[in-house]
């Protein structure tokens, strides 16, 4: 099945372009990134019928050169020796997550590409969401379609971190009142053990309740009456919880 | 003593190695054909003040060891010669462009279309630097055979000695009239010339060592860069 593979970004598809322009020819290229980045995606997608192995295993990945012309080595950086690699007459194209020798590597490598972070192609991030939004839907048989604020989008680990992010709004998003109840229940159970717990875990249904409301109603007054508890006492709380800011 | 009495005018004319007769004002008296492509590059004054400094004391034959660089001229001796007040001749010597021991490994070499194989090497440099480029290539070219990756690492390093410069030149054309031996067959020469305003010299003796490698002549100046590629079908 060929890898499916979006982006937006200019700079990727100056990637996409370079590698395009050398499909034919017998060139050793890497593609260097952080995890994550979608870097062994966009090989297999540009790729699909070249033999895939493993940096991890050293014996394979020389094997595979001997009887391959072209070949995909992923976790480039983890191959124990590569000064005895032979590319020759090969199109090779090697993907890592560093430079682990960059002697050798410019040594080796005709082509050698930086394949940029989320943080460095912050377009790509609402494509992406956008994806795995659909996964996510469908991995959990979600009725409703998910509304993503992307500003609580985690991409310190790239698509890592997207989709878990993605996950846990969708996790949010559908909670039933039994769900939450079970989630407290779960949580308490595994977390409870001091003298002084009602006042310690009451935040847990307090904080989130005054700042919903707060939010929903703007007014303090208003939302005093709402929730039927004295004015000043309100402001007690929200003080407490260090609410002010809402 | 050699009494032959011949005319060797047709002899040293067809020498491969400029031969330029000057009378003692530093007027040009005779030049043979190869002299007459080396004058397009080096001005007849600089050639006859050379001419001057390493001449004989007296009259007679003086060769000297040195290396000249005339554009893509690359001379390694030159022997100045008077015997007479009026006439100085200079015959100077072309520097041998390929090591013989280094033997061409064939198997590696694949027809190629040297434009794509050139437009994915800007491609990648693109990707790292904004200089403005241009670029004035024959896309009539026919594929000839090359080492695909060694000419990639090549053309890599050699862009990147450009990085810092504003605007790049490039042109990539077939040399005409010049040729180059290759396992004894003369081959014709594809010219890739790459200028700007300046570049960094750092890797230019692995730029010099990669080439030599792959029989490709290189000619680095302090703005330009020149590679001579056998055009091998």
């Amino acid at each position: 099945m060929t890898e499916q593979f979006i982006t937006k970004s200019t700079q990727v598809e100056k990637i996409i372009k370079g590698f395009n322009l050398t499909k034919s020819l017998l060139v050793s290229s890497i593609i260097i990134g952080e995890p994550h980045t979608g870097k062994r995606t966009l090989i297999k997608h540009l790729f699909p019928n070249a033999l895939t192995v493993d940096g991890s295993e050293q014996k394979r990945v020389e094997e595979s050169l001997e009887s391959s012309d072209e070949l995909i080595i992923f976790n480039f950086h983890k191959l124990t020796n590569i000064d005895n690699l032979n590319f020759d007459n090969k199109r090779v194209i090697a993907i890592a997550n560093y430079l682990s020798n960059e002697r050798i590597i410019d040594n080796i490598f005709a082509f050698i590409y930086k394949m940029p972070s989320l943080k460095e192609r912050v377009e790509d991030i609402e494509l992406l969401v956008n994806l795995f939004s659909k996964d996510v839907e469908r991995n959990l048989i979600l009725e409703d379609k998910l509304e993503i604020d992307l500003n609580r989008i985690n991409i310190s680990s790239n698509t890592q971190s997207l989709i878990k992010s993605i996950y846990q709004e969708a996790f949010i998003q559908s909670c039933s009142y039994a769900d939450i109840e079970d989630i407290l229940y779960h949580y308490l159970l595994k977390n409870m053990e001091g003298s002084s717990d009602y006042k310690k875990y009451l935040p847990l249904y307090e904080k989130p309740l005054i700042k919903a409301g707060l939010k929903k109603y703007h007014s303090q007054l208003r939302l005093s009456d709402i929730l039927g508890i004295n004015r000043n006492t309100l402001r007690k709380k929200i003080y407490e919880h260090s609410l002010d800011q809402f | 003593m050699n009494t032959l009495s011949t005319n060797f005018k047709f002899f040293i004319e067809s020498d491969i190695n400029p031969f330029i007769l000057f009378d003692s004002s530093g007027k040009i008296l005779y030049l043979n054909s190869a002299s007459e492509v080396l004058l397009g590059y080096v001005s007849r004054q600089e050639l006859y003040d050379i001419t001057l400094i390493y001449a004989p004391h007296n009259f007679g034959v003086r060769t000297t060891k040195l290396e000249l660089q005339y554009d893509t001229f690359l001379f390694y001796a030159f022997t100045v010669s008077y015997e007479n007040e009026d006439e100085i001749a200079i015959h100077l010597y072309h520097k041998p462009r390929i090591d013989t021991t280094n033997l061409l490994q064939m198997d590696k070499y694949r027809t190629t279309d040297i434009n794509t194989l050139l437009e994915a090497n800007i491609s990648l440099f693109k990707l790292q630097n904004d200089n403005e480029l241009s670029l004035l290539v024959d896309q009539d070219l026919p594929p000839f055979k090359i080492d695909q990756n060694q000419f990639s690492k090549l053309l890599r390093k050699i862009l990147e000695s450009f990085r810092a410069s504003d605007s790049i030149f490039i042109s990539l054309k077939l040399k005409i009239g010049e040729y180059i031996i290759i396992r004894e067959k003369k081959e014709h020469i594809i010219e890739l010339k790459i200028e700007a305003n300046g570049r960094y010299v750092n890797s230019d003796e692995e730029i010099k060592k990669i080439a030599q490698a792959n029989h490709f002549i290189t000619i680095l100046k302090e703005h330009s860069i020149y590679l001579q590629i056998p055009f091998i079908q």
